[in-house]
């Protein structure tokens, strides 16, 4: 069936051939002659068009989730790459076991998950994603299959984790989760007034598992990159409970995008920052303090019609500073603010992965409503400035930069191409290659 | 994991709804065995450990074809050698969709058709009752359809199928109205997002996901209803449906 498929940013709309995988099924099987070039979708929570494929086949691939096999002793799981992190959470929770890495959306694929070797909260203590996968699957279109693993097959493991889905397809993921006596964490909000706050908070927080700061964009000059810090640990005596499926909202409507300007943003931040949880200290669920977004189904309709872009960039340490506060002034200046502006250190990174987006440094996440060619002009810039401090964007987040900027910031991407199966590609590679 | 000593067979396990019932009960930790019967052993042997992983409980698969008569005892006895215990709920899940068109034209394929959906689902229906009897308690779950409200062109042949499974289920209902430890519940699923409908364009709102069936067929079994309509609206378009007079009725394409 031809039809169009949007990226989560929603500002790419591109019409492509899409089949689903059955619940049993598996790509590449002989039974499922494919007209190539195939892109592999999960949860689609990609904001950019890594998970696109314009006229293309899209394959749905969140049909096989079944789980192969769970210990619930070690904490070992093995299981179809379909199945979400929110479904394996109602496994493994109740037995006292969690992702060690989670992104902020629940409604992700262990496939999508390691094909761009997400990280969280807690990237400068536990890396990405990848660092605790312990084996994968992958079948490629000639029939092969390879059990890829830190010893077996070890390079294609590592261009597979932050792959983007182009090295086969990835049937099963088998993970270390995290071992957990609640799913409550005791979490610490708090105010900062500006960028060199931030950072000796951070340094501060080193031992806090999880740390990550949501900022004003139009904070006055003095207090640029003000905001509120947050920092968490799980808390050792408590329930374990599980969010149940059926409590989420849903955001029915395409929001009209005039209401979103300089004005309501600078009130919304206002809020943000003077609401009663910005100096919450205590006890919180698992559920809200990873997933706030997940609450609302469907949130990036908020953007209204023409959606919007995401821009996440990572400055290595030593420009950490200087880079963000570029990056910010050319925010002020253009007066194009964003709701979700989110800060964090990360530390070294774990994952074998060899073309994993953070590494030691500093990443800011932003999102801008899309107002055609002013919105790209300005990412470009932005970009520019990301590029001058050493730094690099995020591909599952990128709808905008271009293959130069691609290929210079990730040295390995020939490594990939290489490695890539022919009958896979997708928009963003092609994009960035070409 | 779970504490439960309750054992659940299923029939047809590999079907999407069965796996969603299933994957539902396993969260609950509702019963302490399961017994997985279905035709195709590849299949069937990921849904076993699927279900193992995310119950913790001991999990029995037997590769049978369902619909042949034959092989009701030899699986009974099979279920009584490896599990010995009661059965405390049956579920049967199995059956086929087919083609209207088809069964017209081809007097083989309805008669494989009539045989699952009907014939050897009431052998079923029949055998579990006796189990229950002798053990003293039990419930059935029997998924009927819409479709047997009310012959339509598009799917008579299948919708009596599911009409007769109906009438076995209430007449068996009013047979065990006196025991108040079995019971017999028909839901009667509409549209559904399952492999059985992959051929059909879906969406819109009438359209409802295994999962969410899956639920309302636990509270029924809960409740001990003897007949649910899967979602609750599908009993009144089907009210409308079946009070439309012939002369306008016969002037539709339903």
């Amino acid at each position: 069936m031809v039809k169009p498929v949007l990226s989560w940013g929603r500002a790419q709309r591109y019409d492509q051939t899409v089949v689903s995988l059955g619940r049993f099924e598996t790509a590449f099987d002989g039974n499922r002659p494919l007209d190539g070039p195939v892109t592999f979708r999960g949860m689609g929570r990609s904001y950019g068009d890594v998970a696109l494929n314009e006229n293309g086949t899209l394959v749905q691939a969140t049909g096989p989730d079944s789980v192969i096999a769970f210990d619930r002793e070690t904490g070992i799981l093995r299981a179809r790459s379909g199945l979400t992190l929110a479904d394996l959470h109602r496994i493994t929770i109740p037995a006292g076991w969690i992702v060690a890495v989670t992104p902020g959306t629940k409604f992700v694929t262990l496939g999508g998950a390691v094909a761009n070797d997400v990280h969280g909260k807690n990237h400068h203590t536990a890396g990405s994603f990848g660092a605790h996968v312990t084996a994968l699957m992958l079948v490629r279109s000639n029939g092969e299959r390879l059990l890829c693993s830190p010893s077996e097959n070890a390079d294609m493991f590592a261009l597979t984790i932050s792959g983007l889905g182009l090295t086969g397809y990835i049937e099963w993921v088998e993970l270390q989760l995290k071992r957990i006596t609640s799913s409550n964490l005791h979490v610490e909000n708090r105010p900062y007034a500006d960028l060199d706050e931030f950072f000796s908070l951070s340094e501060e927080s080193a031992d806090w598992p999880y740390t990550v700061a949501w900022l004003d964009c139009f904070s006055p000059e003095a207090a640029l990159g003000r905001g509120v810090f947050s920092r968490a640990r799980y808390v050792e005596h408590g329930p374990l409970n599980v969010k149940p499926a059926d409590k989420a909202i849903k955001w029915p409507l395409e929001m009209p995008s005039f209401l979103l300007n300089r004005m309501s943003i600078s009130a919304f931040n206002w809020l943000y920052r003077h609401r009663p949880a910005a100096t919450f200290k205590g006890q919180q669920d698992y559920d809200p303090f990873f997933y706030p977004l997940d609450g609302i189904l469907d949130w990036n309709k908020l953007y209204g019609h023409k959606g919007f872009f995401q821009h996440q960039s990572i400055i290595p340490m030593e420009n950490g500073k200087a880079g963000v506060r570029e990056l910010l002034e050319a925010i002020r200046r253009e007066g194009q603010g964003s709701f979700l502006a989110v800060l964090k250190v990360h530390g070294k990174e774990l994952s074998p992965g060899r073309n994993t987006f953070p590494y030691e440094g500093v990443s800011l996440a932003l999102d801008f409503a899309n107002r055609g060619r002013k919105t790209v002009d300005f990412l470009h810039r932005l970009d520019a400035i990301v590029l001058a401090h050493g730094g690099r964007m995020y591909p599952a987040k990128d709808a905008l930069m271009t293959g130069e900027t691609y290929r210079k910031t990730y040295p390995n991407w020939e490594a990939l191409e290489n490695a890539r199966d022919p009958m896979i590609s997708s928009s963003f590679w092609r994009r960035v290659t070409n | 994991m779970t504490s439960s000593n309750k054992t659940l067979l299923v029939l047809g396990a590999t079907s999407g709804l069965a796996q969603a019932y299933l994957r539902l009960v396993s969260a609950e930790g509702a019963f302490g065995t399961y017994v997985l019967v279905a035709r195709n052993g590849e299949t069937l042997s990921t849904v076993r450990d699927d279900i193992a992983a995310r119950s913790g409980a001991k999990v029995i698969t037997i590769t049978a074809d369902l619909s042949d008569p034959d092989k009701i005892l030899p699986v009974m006895e099979d279920v009584a050698k490896q599990h010995a215990g009661n059965i405390d709920e049956g579920f049967l899940a199995y059956g086929v969709l087919g083609d209207q068109k088809d069964f017209q034209d081809n007097a083989s394929h309805l008669k494989d058709m009539l045989d699952t959906n009907f014939v050897s689902a009431v052998l079923w229906m029949e055998t579990l009752a006796k189990v229950f009897e002798t053990q003293g308690h039990g419930q059935l779950v029997v998924i009927g359809s819409v479709a047997g409200d009310r012959g339509r062109q598009s799917n008579y042949l299948y919708g009596a199928t599911k009409a007769g499974l109906e009438r076995v289920s209430e007449g068996m209902s009013h047979r065990f109205a006196a025991n108040k430890d079995i019971a017999v519940t028909l839901v009667k699923p509409g549209f559904m997002d399952t492999p059985m409908t992959d051929h059909i364009a879906k969406g819109g709102p009438l359209w409802a996901t295994a999962d969410a069936v899956a639920q309302i067929i636990r509270k029924a079994v809960v409740k001990k209803r003897a007949r649910i309509y899967a979602p609750w609206f599908w009993r009144w378009i089907l009210l409308i449906i079946r009070a439309v007079p012939m002369p306008i009725f016969h002037k539709t394409k339903l």
